[in-house]
């Protein structure tokens, strides 16, 4: 039998569904960053073959808008200091700083889950 | 004839979107202007009714807005025409727009939340970019 969810549960479950979205946009923004900067790259200019990049490019970006998105939504639905904004927004232009925004939100998620 | 096709559904697309956003901006704009609203019995009702079509038909449509935008762009070869990447300056920022739009309803449905008060500029906001961008898009200023 389903159990009615209350008020706060729902909306607990709903920040912990975000939360995991948004470490689902922010783990694809930089791991195409990283494909972009250490497979792309070095294949277009010691390689000579550019097309990994034409194709990395757009794929990066729009994945990067999209994260940007998923954030400014995110932060204006309240509770992110504008220290942690600060953080994860620097992390998604940093190689390998995705991984310390999942930490991030991971975390947040499992806060949510027990509100 | 792809060209028209992915023009058709780029307007179908936007019209939606921006609908969507004077939805969301005008919902916002009457609980941050209001006395009584925010305390209303159905302020959870109405809340809860702009955010499902935000869901369901808003945010795909911003999203639907930029995939046919793309190929529209990349169809027509205007990539690196000055008036276009001016166009995304402002869809950009129309973008970022929603996203604080979005962020704030969901908000708002916590009990006792209020807007701040610079939630009523979204709306001339919303206007002065569709402004600029179809003038852009029209006129294509070299």
């Amino acid at each position: 039998m389903m159990v009615p969810q209350s008020d706060g549960e729902r909306a607990g479950s709903e920040d912990r569904r975000q939360m995991l979205w948004m470490r689902t946009a922010c783990l694809v923004e930089g791991g195409t960053l990283i494909f972009l900067l250490f497979v792309a790259v070095p294949l277009k200019h010691l390689a000579g073959f550019p097309d990994a990049v034409k194709a990395m490019g757009p794929i990066h970006g729009l994945a990067f808008l999209t994260y940007l998105w998923m954030l400014t939504r995110m932060v204006s639905a309240g509770g992110w200091s504008r220290g942690e904004t600060i953080k994860l927004f620097v992390a998604a232009m940093v190689p390998f700083g995705a991984f310390f925004s999942a930490r991030t939100l991971t975390r947040r998620a499992a806060l949510a889950s027990t509100q | 004839m792809i060209y028209l096709w992915l023009k058709a559904f780029h307007i179908v697309s936007v019209t939606v979107w921006i609908g969507g956003m004077f939805v969301a901006a005008i919902a916002v704009a009457a609980i941050a202007a209001s006395k009584s609203l925010p305390d209303a019995p159905g302020r959870a009702d109405l809340i809860g009714a702009v955010r499902r079509w935000d869901r369901r038909a808003t945010s795909p449509a911003m999203l639907l807005a930029w995939l046919f935008g793309l190929a529209v762009a990349t169809e027509g070869g205007w990539f690196g025409a000055r008036w276009l990447m001016m166009k995304l300056v402002f869809v950009v920022a129309l973008s970022g727009l929603h996203g604080m739009l979005s962020g704030t309803l969901r908000k708002l449905a916590r009990p006792d939340e209020r807007p701040s008060p610079a939630s009523g500029h979204a709306l001339p906001a919303i206007v002065g970019a569709v402004v600029v961008i179809v003038l852009l898009v029209v006129l294509k200023p070299p």
